[in-house]
């Protein structure tokens, strides 16, 4: 009798069993699935901002040295990175640097910030004088500066972003491109090419209280009037420069290159003309070039005037080698 | 007496260990603090005595990535009472001052020295004898959501990205990024501890482009922005600055 029973209404016990445990099970095969929690967003943040990736992330993937600048803010260990983690996602990298990772249902913008220093709200003045020459301030307006000069990688991406470097090749300084590229490149990054007076604010100790009393320094590392001619000062003749990411030529505000190094060109909206920082790794130490705040003029294509735009009584005569340059962000 | 005195200072030690702890949890995550201006840093909020102020504003990552904020309120000690810290926690939009004199929530009593420190990376209250540390998150850094971003923001150059009022309040919320290229601060109010942006792929101070920004500060100039060649801003060699619609623009 019962095994006729049993045997009658076998599909229903069997249901009866069964249904609590797939209960059971279906929401957490769902959770696991769907959740967007799980993705843990400080660690890949923290990967984009400090760059220490794990060295077998990086095997084979990338040639990228740890511990250096440009590693930083850079997507192609990021990617390694988050393959060798096994992290499934499709990215999108924007003009500017951005990057944007997309993990089912969360999305991730990493911002391309972290070679930037933002300017210190005071009032500032451009240009090699004491007096009060040139004068403005900051308050409100949220500038950022690129640290470093724009490297020939960060150029070659611009310009095909599927061409590959060595990281031998990415790091050297952007020295060619033409006075309108180079607009074109800071624009298309979503800044501008940094302008004079915003690099002299970098560059000069910057002074508080009375303006008017204002005294402007000779060199970045110090208000004394004592140069420094070792090669991390600033770079001079003698001294090698084969990365735009060199730590040298610092200023108080962490601008890098703000003396030698390589001639820089700017946007000078006050003073168009002075537009060349001519202080270059191919002059001597003693050379009175080296000087913050001074500035010779490029005009156009070849057109160079190496006369001292604001004090006039520095010339030369140096062919000019390749000018490099820099973006700055409101 | 002795035991009562014990018992007090256990009461006292539990309800610090407790607000300690409360706020390591509430504020693990901060995005950005923003101080009371009129404070000094690092020093004991003595003055005015009784009175009850706002010290900070504490910006949180709330559920589901909506902002939040706590609001840090103080009752300064007085020769009749000791001071109070209180925190409320609101929407992002809401002022905090509505809440001065509302005790009734998460606080600390018994308070008889209170400062705090705070810089980009870190924000450092000091509570009597405690020194409690909080890290800041550089939010500038990430923008993570659970939509696709800029999906409502179709900017065109000249366009606003980002806009303040004449009190600085903003009334659109930045959103640049979403610019077809670059953008350009523009004077267009009476608030110069801000500026709105907009959408721009030329320089500042170029023909019909925002006047490159002077500031306020460097000039003294305290009356109306909006003149002809006002002297708060500039322009290139052979243009002017004009005052069009508010705004100063160069011609």
């Amino acid at each position: 009798m019962l095994v006729h029973i049993i045997s009658k209404y076998r599909w229903i016990a069997l249901g009866i069993v069964l249904l609590p445990i797939v209960f059971y099970f279906w929401p957490k095969t769902n959770k696991v699935q769907s959740s967007s929690t799980s993705l843990k967003v400080y660690p890949i943040v923290d990967y984009w901002r400090y760059g220490k990736y794990q060295q077998q992330a990086l095997q084979g993937c990338s040639d990228i040295p740890l511990g250096e600048d440009f590693i930083r803010c850079h997507p192609e260990p990021l990617l390694c990175q988050l393959n060798f983690e096994k992290k499934k996602f499709t990215h999108v990298l924007h003009a500017n640097g951005d990057l944007d990772l997309n993990f089912q249902d969360t999305f991730l913008r990493l911002k391309n910030n972290c070679h930037r220093i933002e300017l210190k709200e005071n009032i500032y003045s451009a240009g090699p004088r004491d007096y009060n020459q040139e004068v403005w301030s900051n308050e409100g307006q949220d500038i950022k500066i690129d640290r470093f000069y724009v490297s020939t990688y960060e150029v070659a991406r611009w310009k095909n972003p599927d061409l590959k470097l060595t990281y031998k090749e990415s790091i050297k300084p952007a020295l060619t491109l033409t006075l309108e590229e180079r607009h074109r490149f800071c624009i298309d990054r979503g800044g501008h090419l940094l302008q004079s007076h915003v690099f002299d604010a970098a560059s000069f100790f910057p002074q508080l209280g009375n303006i008017g009393l204002l005294k402007k320094s000779f060199y970045p590392w110090s208000k004394a009037k004592r140069l420094q001619d070792d090669c991390n000062s600033f770079v001079h003749k003698g001294c090698e420069l084969d990365s735009a990411y060199a730590r040298v030529g610092v200023s108080w505000s962490g601008v890098f290159h703000t003396l030698g190094s390589e001639a820089e060109v700017f946007d000078n909206p006050m003073r168009p003309a002075a537009n060349l920082k001519f202080s270059s790794k191919y002059l001597d130490s003693k050379n009175p070039w080296h000087q913050i705040g001074l500035r010779a003029s490029w005009t156009r294509d070849f057109d160079y005037d190496l006369t001292e735009q604001y004090l006039g009584r520095l010339e030369s005569d140096l062919d000019i080698r390749g000018v490099a340059f820099r973006c700055m962000y409101y | 007496m002795y035991v009562l005195l014990i018992s007090l200072f256990m009461v006292v030690s539990a309800q610090a260990e407790e607000f300690s702890k409360e706020l390591a949890r509430r504020w693990a995550d901060i995005r950005e603090v923003r101080a009371n201006q009129m404070l000094v840093r690092g020093r004991s909020i003595s003055e005015p005595k009784g009175a009850d102020i706002q010290i900070m504003e504490v910006y949180l990552n709330g559920a589901n990535f909506k902002p939040i904020k706590d609001c840090v309120l103080f009752r300064i000690p007085s020769e009749k009472e000791a001071g109070l810290i209180y925190l409320h926690q609101v929407q992002v939009s809401q002022p905090c001052e509505e809440y001065i004199l509302n005790t009734d929530t998460f606080k600390k009593e018994e308070v008889y020295n209170f400062g705090f420190n705070l810089d980009k990376r870190e924000l450092v209250l000091l509570v009597d004898s405690q020194k409690l540390n909080f890290k800041i998150r550089d939010n500038k850094n990430f923008i993570v959501s659970t939509s696709r971003l800029n999906s409502n923001h179709e900017f065109k150059n000249g366009d606003f990205c980002y806009r303040i009022d004449d009190k600085c309040e903003v009334i659109q919320k930045n959103n640049c990024d979403a610019c077809p290229k670059s953008f350009l601060n523009i004077v267009e109010n009476n608030c110069f501890n801000d500026y709105s942006k907009v959408c721009s792929e030329k320089s500042c101070g170029e023909k019909d482009q925002p006047a490159c920004i002077r500031g306020r500060a460097s000039t003294g100039y305290k009356l109306n922005y909006c003149i002809p060649d006002s002297p708060i801003a500039f322009c290139r060699e052979g243009l002017r600055v004009f005052c069009e619609e508010d705004r100063l623009i160069c011609k």
